[in-house]
């Protein structure tokens, strides 16, 4: 396993990604229009090859952390996340760079949410980093083989809370929801083959209200900074309850940002 | 005293006199005993013919599924012990074996009976067993609860949460008997540790972790290594909160959520418990499979699987479960037991 990028390193390798970004697209535009386009095909073979390397960089540098655990087994979950800032590539929601998770056998879905602080990054993809408090879905929450945990963790100045949702055993006949920040998700199928599909969020789909899905046995918590990620299940302490941030889905790029709320329409 | 049996194709139960295993099994089938039969005692020092059957024997042997039975018992590669008792019941055991060489499926239990007999259950599939198993020890709930205890639990952790849930029912006790129904339950913690130490060695299975202490099976296997922080477990997870009493500087201990909402639970509705663990004989001796505790009450089925650490000690595994999530797990430890190869 290869050692996670430090800040610099990371802002070094994204500042020279974007800029080649926008020259790819000034490339092919060009090559599109133009009738020299053989010296301009050469240059963009470069572009895409360069491209190609700093993405790869960025999937083995992208940080491998602790950051749930399952209530059925106990076991700690490690997961890939770029909380440097949300400017990294493992945000980009149509074309996240992420490595392969090792993920335990109960992990079913994982989902989000981002309270955006002050100043946000400014990136050319599409960011889809979730609502700005932490929620869950009922229609996975309700099934009778599903839990959810939810934790919390710095992100650049952002506060992030990824909810994690297990299941024992994994039932097959109930549609996943993409993985958080992009807009697929992957799994392995009942003969151990890796899958993909995709599904659509709104937010009539969220439910905020924390509490009584705790009192129900079906959420569990870990406390903010808590390295252990011991699971809690009182709701006199949790301060996921009292968690504000925007309901909508937050939308983010080029610095700007916008959200679908539960009462516009779709 | 033999019963009439009564049995399908696929299940059968009959009680048989202790005395009349010797004439069955030994001279009517001419089994033998491997070291995990639970009929190697019984049998000590019979000697073939010394002793002729009983009438009401002849009935149990002529059932078409005696002799698979008695085969599974005499020699059977898996075994899973069942200590039951506790809350307001009294100490008893059950043992359900499995003999891959007669029949990968087929599990038989016995049972201490009354006037020196044994009652013998075959059933024809897992399942069946299965079913039996939950209507005999588990609680129809339906509805999930909170798991207060959520996995891992270091061992020394959970017997002190365990003892939290007795130090509750205690407070409340000393509130009734005091006629002070108004004061918050609290303990003071010198009487926590102090009724701890009493409670581990007391084997009095009306309280909850006195059971737990008796009725695992194998539960000496494991160190046990109190340490702070298997304590401090208890404000993590809002059992106990340390507090002053109102009047003076005495530290007592205040019932947090888990501590209160587990301990009115346990007070007002459990009423027993089971210990258990899976064993298969291999060639080079015993190796467990698994190891628990299950404790019912009217809110959920405390399902506590025990594994070891790696170091000696124990993990604590405990989910509250609903019927269904109970009979889903069991299934699975059951179908892993019944795989498990010599």
């Amino acid at each position: 396993m290869s050692s996670p990028f430090d800040a610099v390193t990371r802002q070094a390798l994204l500042v020279e990604y974007f800029e080649l970004n926008g020259r790819l697209t000034e490339l092919t535009e060009a090559i599109d229009s133009s009738e020299s386009g053989d010296s301009l095909a050469e240059e963009l073979s470069h572009v895409q090859e360069r491209l190609w390397e700093l993405s790869q960089e960025y999937a083995q540098g992208v940080p491998v952390i602790p950051i749930s655990r399952c209530p059925f087994t106990g076991r700690e979950v490690v997961h890939s996340i770029d909380h440097f800032g949300l400017d990294g590539l493992w945000w980009d929601s149509e074309s996240p760079v992420r490595p392969g998770e090792s993920l335990p056998p109960a992990f079913f879905a994982l989902t989000g949410a981002v309270k955006l602080g002050s100043g946000i990054e400014e990136f050319p993809f599409l960011c889809q980093p979730g609502p700005g408090a932490p929620f869950v879905i009922p229609r996975l929450i309700e099934h009778p083989d599903i839990k959810a945990v939810v934790s919390s963790l710095a992100v650049g100045r952002h506060q992030a809370y990824p909810v994690f949702y297990f299941a024992d055993p994994v039932p097959y006949d109930v549609d996943r929801v993409n993985t958080w920040g992009t807009e697929d998700y992957v799994y392995l199928d009942p003969g151990g083959h890796y899958r993909w599909d995709s599904g659509t969020l709104s937010p009539a789909d969220l439910d905020f209200d924390l509490e009584k899905w705790i009192r129900a046995g079906k959420l569990l918590w870990i406390a903010p900074g808590d390295a252990r990620l011991t699971l809690r299940s009182d709701t006199r302490r949790c301060p996921y309850l009292s968690a504000d941030g925007r309901r909508g889905l937050t939308y983010v790029r080029q610095g700007r940002t916008w959200a679908w709320d539960a009462n516009q329409p779709d | 005293m033999n019963s009439p049996t009564v049995g399908t194709a696929e299940q059968l139960v009959f009680q048989i006199n202790n005395d009349d295993i010797g004439p069955l099994l030994t001279d009517g089938l001419r089994l033998e005993c491997n070291s995990l039969s639970p009929l190697s005692d019984l049998l000590k020092g019979y000697a073939k013919g010394s002793r002729r059957a009983s009438e009401g024997a002849a009935e149990i042997a002529a059932h078409p599924l005696f002799p698979t039975a008695a085969s599974t018992l005499a020699k059977p590669d898996l075994r899973m012990l069942h200590r039951t008792g506790g809350g307001s019941l009294d100490v008893s055991f059950f043992t359900a074996y499995r003999n891959s060489a007669v029949d990968e499926n087929i599990i038989v239990t016995v049972a201490p009976s009354f006037e020196n007999s044994t009652l013998v259950q075959l059933f024809g599939e897992p399942d069946s067993y299965l079913t039996w198993w939950l209507d005999t020890l588990a609680t129809p709930v339906e509805e999930p609860v909170a798991n207060y205890m959520p996995p891992p639990t270091p061992l020394e952790s959970l017997v002190y949460m365990l003892h939290t849930v007795d130090a509750f029912r205690r407070a409340s006790f000393q509130n009734m008997l005091s006629y002070t129904p108004a004061d918050e339950p609290f303990i003071g913690t010198a009487e926590f540790t102090e009724t701890l130490n009493a409670s581990m060695g007391s084997q009095d299975l009306r309280w909850l972790l006195p059971s737990f202490l008796y009725l695992t099976p194998g539960l000496n296997e494991y160190t046990f290594d109190p340490q702070p922080e298997h304590l401090g477990a208890l404000a993590e997870q809002d059992f106990l909160l340390i507090a002053k009493k109102a009047a003076g500087n005495d530290e007592i201990f205040l019932f947090g959520e888990a501590g209160r909402t587990m301990g009115v639970e346990f007070y007002r509705t459990w009423m027993s418990a089971a210990g258990f663990e899976n064993v298969v004989l291999t060639p080079s001796g015993l190796r467990t499979l698994n190891r628990g505790f299950l404790a019912p009450t009217a809110l959920a089925n405390h399902l506590i699987r025990l594994e070891p650490d790696g170091k000696g000690g124990c993990i604590a595994n405990h989910q509250a479960m609903t019927l269904e999530e109970l009979a889903g797990k069991l299934r699975e430890m059951i179908g892993e037991a019944l795989a498990a190869r010599p």
